[in-house]
C-alpha cells in the first residue's frame, strides 16, 4: 500500500451499491534484475560492466518513484470514465482512492483501485 | 582490446536505450460525483495535463497544479464534476518531469 484517500460518505439518499474500477501495469525492478543476474552469473564476485550498467540505469531514470517504474504510464488514465459507467444514477459516495502494488521481487504488478459505492 | 570496445559500445548502447523510458504513478484520486447527471441533458469529458522540469532537484514551472486545474475550468462553461487527478513522473538523464492529468465531466 503506497496512499489511500477517502471521500464523503452520504448514507442517506437511498441504497448503497458497492462499485470498483482496479487497473495495472506489470512490470520489471531493472536495478535488482540486474544485481541478480550479475550475482549469478559471476558466482557473486560481481562485474564491472554491470556495475556501470546499473549505474548508468540509474542517472537515467533519475526522479521521485511509488513502487517500481513502469513503461507505460497510461494503464490509469480512464479510472473516471470506468467509475462513471458503472453508476447508473451517476450519484457516486465513499469514494476510495488506492495505490498500491504487488510485489515478487524483481517483478511488480502496480496497481490503481479505486472502489466507490453507488447510490441507487 | 576487443572486450574493452565490445563493452564500450554495449554501454554506450545502454545509454541510448535505457534513457527516460520508465514513469511512475504516485497517486490518482477521485472525487465530486454529489450531483446526479440529470437525465437529458448534454455532458462531455474534460481534460487538462501539465508538467514540470526538474534537473537536479531545482524545479521549474512551481505552477503546473494551479495551471492544469486553469485549463480544466477553461473547458467548462457550464457545471465541472467528478474530477479526477493523477500525479505522475517520467524519469530521464540526471532530471525528471512531473506531471499533473485532471479528467472531469462538464455538464452544460
Amino acid at each position: 500500500m503506497d496512499h489511500i484517500q477517502v471521500g464523503d460518505i452520504d448514507q442517506s439518499q437511498g441504497k448503497l451499491k458497492p462499485i470498483s474500477v482496479k487497473v495495472s501495469e506489470n512490470t520489471v525492478n531493472v536495478d535488482a534484475t540486474l544485481a541478480l543476474t550479475d550475482a549469478v552469473l559471476s558466482n557473486g564476485a560481481g562485474s564491472d560492466e554491470v556495475e556501470a550498467l546499473r549505474t548508468i540505469w540509474a542517472l537515467m531514470n533519475m526522479g521521485p518513484r511509488t513502487g517500481n517504474p513502469v513503461f507505460n504510464d497510461a494503464y490509469a488514465q480512464n479510472v473516471l470514465n470506468q467509475l462513471h459507467a458503472q453508476c447508473q444514477s451517476g450519484k457516486i459516495t465513499a469514494i476510495r482512492s488506492v495505490r498500491e502494488a504487488n510485489d515478487y521481487a524483481i517483478a511488480s504488478g502496480e496497481i490503481v483501485r479505486i472502489d466507490a459505492d453507488c447510490i441507487l | 582490446m576487443i572486450k574493452n570496445t565490445f563493452s564500450t559500445l554495449a554501454l554506450l548502447s545502454a545509454v541510448l536505450l535505457l534513457n527516460g523510458c520508465t514513469s511512475s504513478i504516485h497517486m490518482v484520486n477521485t472525487d465530486g460525483f454529489d450531483q446526479a447527471i440529470p437525465a437529458g441533458v448534454d455532458y462531455k469529458y474534460v481534460e487538462a495535463s501539465t508538467k514540470q522540469h526538474v534537473f537536479l532537484g531545482f524545479a521549474a514551472n512551481t505552477n503546473y497544479v494551479d495551471d492544469a486545474r486553469q485549463s480544466l475550468i477553461a473547458q467548462c462553461d457550464g457545471e465541472l464534476t467528478a474530477v479526477s487527478t493523477q500525479y505522475s513522473t517520467d524519469h530521464s538523464f540526471l532530471s525528471w518531469y512531473n506531471k499533473i492529468l485532471m479528467k472531469g465531466v462538464c455538464i452544460q
